[in-house]
């Protein structure tokens, strides 16, 4: 399995004194995955995309982007990058199509006119400066840039946040179809659990800076249930208690990973909150009651 | 470079750009216009080295009205603008990209920040350099006006606040813009920084030249106590009949004092002044303008190196 994104052993921690941002992570994130990147604020998820961006330093450990450190050869690790930060930081003094030439003058392969039919595809004029576009219109922009550049790797760093659910349907919906089409390989970044069930294929769950779980989605939800918090896991099956967290109206709940056969399949969304609560009150990696 | 680098470095800065412009030519125009005024009015040499004739008076009263009204009036403006427009465009230049979030966008695309650095700085430096320089000329126009008989390109008068002194001047405080704006990323707290550090590095600039030229400077003999016209002066003295020299409260100081009967150096003597002859000017502009030239190169390069070590905001 040929592998698009690597880190190994990477830690950032922005100053001295201050908590790590990232701890430990080691990933392999195959080529031609999809991956979600999900985590509470804090969580690490804009560092590591920073990171192979060649934005921030690692602290400790390496980051490999298609085989290239972006922080020893960033102009390399750059090439193989399509990114898509999470304002569309478009220059407001230009048009949709200065911006489409810019990226053609410091990328001779990028695809004009793919971006450009993106854009027709989308309604979005070519000759209006990017101010007077919506901020789904300008995160479409920013999206068709990064597509245009037929890079090999794309890096979505919460690009969805400011979307209403149309513009981030659409935005998945484009992002999707380029990237199956091209085989490129994509790191999506978001909260929208919903929208990460739709576009994705992976999930990548960071919190308090280290990596919680990364499998594939299909994995995911095969091997893990919900239960009542107080009914006894099955710890013949060999199930562990992941963490608990609040159901819908307030229930206690609880994830449990493995081949068990209590409760029920739980949701992609179950799935993440479970994590994200065993994030944030560690250890919880015991096996047996879960009563509260 | 491309045209199309220069397109979009005007598009970014079109309102610097246009509004300078607009106002160097303006000013320039006004300066020039105050020039062609002065000399207008026939007022030269022949009226205060003779005997004042009425005609004099009357081309005195003109030339002197437009020294104390026009002239400071477009002087000023025209010599701070500059300095202005080094510090307005060379301050945002990178600090705008970082706080508005652009510079996410160009760094992810481009493989080389070093080379989005120069695409970005070297037309705003041409721009600011071009406009200074023709702020300069038109300075160095209305100065010669104000001095009729001095040969200006052969003098001292106005060093630094005229010609290609002033264009490298303000081509400085633009570097150190750029570069206290990638440090900071900040527009606001840049542009301030900028005005300081701008400030303090043209006046101490100006003092170790003032220096360096006051070691080269040498004792002529002159009437007017100050050399030549065009001369940079530094200092005074007596000479004796008898080959000593005296400061002036050596002179006054004597017992019995030294001085003629108006005051003046006792008879005999000759007054000499230190100065760099005003046929220096020429080489002073060129060595402040290199060196200038120089600092303002290593200024952009400490800034190139910030962009391509630091986050992009």
């Amino acid at each position: 399995m040929a592998v698009a994104l690597e880190a190994h052993g990477i830690g950032k921690r922005y100053r001295r004194r201050r908590p790590w941002a990232l701890r430990d992570v080691e990933l392999a994130i195959p080529a031609g995955s999809i991956t979600a990147l999900v985590g509470p604020n804090g969580a690490g998820k804009s560092t590591l995309i920073k990171g192979y961006v060649g934005f921030e330093r690692p602290t400790a450990g390496r980051l490999l982007v298609d085989g290239v450190d972006p922080w020893r050869d960033r102009g390399a690790a750059i090439r193989r990058i399509g990114y898509v930060p999470q304002a569309a930081s478009l220059y407001r003094e230009l048009s949709v199509s200065d911006h489409l030439a810019m990226a053609a003058r410091f990328r001779p392969a990028f695809d004009r006119p793919m971006a450009e039919r993106r854009l027709a595809q989308l309604d979005i004029p070519l000759d209006v400066s990017a101010d007077e576009l919506s901020g789904g219109q300008q995160a479409q922009v920013g999206l068709a840039i990064a597509l245009g550049t037929r890079a090999p790797v794309l890096l979505l760093d919460e690009p969805l946040a400011s979307l209403d659910p149309l513009a981030r349907r659409e935005f998945l919906h484009v992002m999707v179809d380029s990237v199956r089409e091209t085989g490129a390989t994509a790191l999506l970044s978001s909260h929208v659990i919903n929208d990460i069930e739709q576009a994705c294929d992976r999930l990548l769950v960071l919190g308090g800076g280290r990596k919680l779980l990364d499998v594939s989605i299909a994995e995911a939800r095969a091997t893990h249930r919900v239960v009542e918090a107080g009914v006894a896991i099955e710890s013949e099956g060999g199930d562990v208690l992941v963490g608990r967290f609040p159901g819908p109206l307030g229930e206690p709940l609880a994830l449990v990973a493995g081949a068990g056969s209590g409760g029920r399949p739980a949701t992609l969304e179950e799935i993440v909150l479970g994590y994200l609560a065993a994030g944030r009150v560690r250890p919880a990696s015991a096996t047996g009651d879960v009563a509260a | 470079m491309t045209r199309f680098d220069l397109r979009i470095a005007f598009r970014l800065h079109r309102f610097e750009v246009i509004g300078f412009g607009v106002l160097v030519a303006l000013l320039s125009i006004a300066a020039v216009i105050t020039a062609v005024q002065l000399d207008a009015t026939g007022y030269g040499t022949h009226c205060y080295t003779g005997t004042q004739t009425p005609a004099c008076e009357a081309m005195g009263r003109a030339f002197w009205g437009l020294q104390q009204t026009q002239v400071p009036m477009v002087q000023g403006i025209l010599v701070a603008l500059p300095f202005l427009l080094g510090a307005l465009v060379g301050a945002p230049l990178v600090a705008r990209e970082l706080e508005r979030g652009t510079s996410r966008l160009a760094w992810s695309l481009a493989p080389s920040r070093l080379r989005w650095f120069v695409v970005r700085a070297v037309p705003a430096l041409v721009v600011v350099f071009g406009l200074s320089f023709v702020a300069g000329a038109a300075l160095d126009r209305l100065l010669a006006a104000t001095q009729p008989g001095t040969d200006t390109a052969n003098a001292f008068a106005g060093f630094g606040i005229r010609g290609v002194v002033l264009a490298a001047r303000a081509t400085f405080v633009f570097a150190v813009g750029v570069t206290i704006g990638a440090v900071m990323g900040r527009m606001l707290p840049a542009l301030i920084m900028t005005a300081v550090i701008g400030s303090v590095g043209i006046a101490g600039g100006s003092y170790v030249h003032g220096k360096w030229l006051a070691s080269e400077a040498v004792w002529v003999v002159t009437d007017t106590g100050t050399g030549n016209p065009g001369d940079l002066f530094f200092d005074q003295r007596i000479r004796l009949a008898d080959g000593r020299t005296l400061t002036w409260d050596q002179v006054y100081e004597a017992s019995p004092p030294m001085v003629d009967s108006t005051g003046g150096p006792p008879p005999g003597s000759q007054m000499e002044a230190l100065v760099v002859p005003g046929a220096r000017y020429g080489f002073a502009e060129a060595r402040e303008t290199a060196a200038l030239a120089g600092a303002s190169l290593v200024t952009l390069g400490i800034g190139g190196f910030t962009v391509r070590r630091r986050r992009p905001g």
